[in-house]
């Protein structure tokens, strides 16, 4: 496995559920080398919501919370106070 | 609102919604009572799920109900509803607030983050704590019906289905501790008033006048509304011979009475629409009435 696979993804989640041929996947890479070079993961939370787009999150290893049909927002709005020591 | 309360029950979040109940359909009555949404607070998100309901009829009761919610919420990990109604919400009485106040600190798992599966339950059916983002249990919370570490099941029927019956288990498995009702002469009563909410001032008066009157009239006041308290309400009203159910409804909570006794030709509904509470008096002639039907009008 890739090591930035082997130390970020969500083993349970795997295998991912993207289409042959989805951007998704570029997408969740690209993600990871960015969590990777700032090196945030532990003060990392994932938002997702509806959407072949939201199921990026689900397949990082960290705290991810999934909400309803055009909430996301709104969900990370109440997370930000809550853990506003975090960056 | 209907949406977030399924997803809190799916993701077994605890949370305590306040409905003050209005007169309705839509914007309906905005500043008059009614006790309209006692199904809708049970049924009003999709799919199958409990949670628990509460009933306050005077100022004490919201204290001391609101304060229960939050601590069935935190330990069935459930919404609760405090449902009251326009009335109660607008009364002004003297409030007496205890010395030690029972709280529920939400329990945190005993189980360390890297053996710990958020979402798998214990025999009680109830789950390991709580755990807070950022914690290191790295949490997947969803939306979607899930399997014990919190990953999507919902094309796998069996994980999914035991799902859906733990959630409703939980606490239909548990409803004998739900129970929170009041009685007042029901021993010997031969007409039971059944209440919830603020009709349970007037009833109690109306009980009361009848009692001085000589007519065997009790009282049973449901203050948890959900679960439906079957067993309690079935052998309290078992041995009576008339039993009344006024609701500012058209008769929601009088099926569940219905549903529990063995010869529901002996209750009736005594529903009053259009805003106003009963009068203890209204109440006091149904409990006098041979011909009850004859004064039901919706």
């Amino acid at each position: 496995m890739n090591p930035l696979a082997e130390k970020y993804l969500r083993k349970s989640a795997l295998p991912t559920i993207f289409c042959p041929g989805c951007g998704h996947g570029t997408v969740l890479n690209a993600f990871l080398r960015a969590v990777d070079d700032l090196d945030i993961i532990a003060r990392l939370a994932l938002v997702r919501g509806i959407g072949c787009s939201s199921w990026t999150p689900v397949f990082i290893n960290t705290d991810v919370i999934h909400s309803l049909h055009g909430r996301a927002i709104a969900v990370a709005t109440g997370l930000k106070p809550h853990r506003w020591w975090a960056a | 609102m209907q949406e977030d309360i399924g997803y809190a029950a799916e993701t077994e979040t605890p949370c305590v919604i306040i409905n003050v109940m209005r007169g309705g359909p839509s914007t309906g009555q905005p500043t008059l009572s009614a006790q309209q949404d006692v199904l809708q607070a049970k049924y009003g998100s999709h799919g199958d799920y409990e949670l628990n309901v509460l009933c306050p009829s005077s100022v004490q009761e919201i204290f001391e109900l609101t304060l229960r919610a939050f601590n069935l919420a935190e330990k069935y990990r459930v919404p609760a509803i405090v449902l009251s109604d326009e009335i109660v919400i607008h009364t002004r009485e003297k409030l007496r607030i205890p010395f030690n106040i029972d709280v529920r600190e939400r329990l945190k798992p005993k189980t360390p983050p890297e053996t710990y599966k958020p979402y798998k339950a214990l025999p009680s059916g109830l789950l390991d704590g709580m755990p807070t983002f950022g914690e290191g249990y790295r949490m997947l919370v969803d939306g979607q019906l899930h399997n014990e570490e919190g990953n999507r099941a919902g094309s796998d029927p069996i994980v999914s289905g035991k799902l859906v019956q733990r959630l409703c288990r939980k606490i239909t498995d548990h409803a004998a501790e739900l129970v929170d009702v009041e009685t007042l002469y029901t021993d010997d009563a031969h007409t039971i008033v059944v209440v919830y909410g603020s009709v349970a001032r007037s009833a109690l008066s109306a009980v009361k006048m009848a009692r001085q009157e000589g007519l065997k009239a009790g009282l049973l006041k449901i203050k948890i509304l959900w679960p439906f308290p079957d067993q309690v309400v079935r052998k309290t009203i078992q041995n009576a011979r008339k039993v009344i159910v006024p609701e500012m409804n058209v008769g929601k909570i009088f099926r569940e009475v219905q549903r529990v006794h063995n010869n529901s030709r002996q209750i009736f509904s005594l529903p009053k629409l259009g805003g106003m509470l009963h009068t203890s008096g209204e109440i006091l002639e149904a409990i006098k009435s041979e011909h009850l039907e004859e004064l039901i009008t919706v």
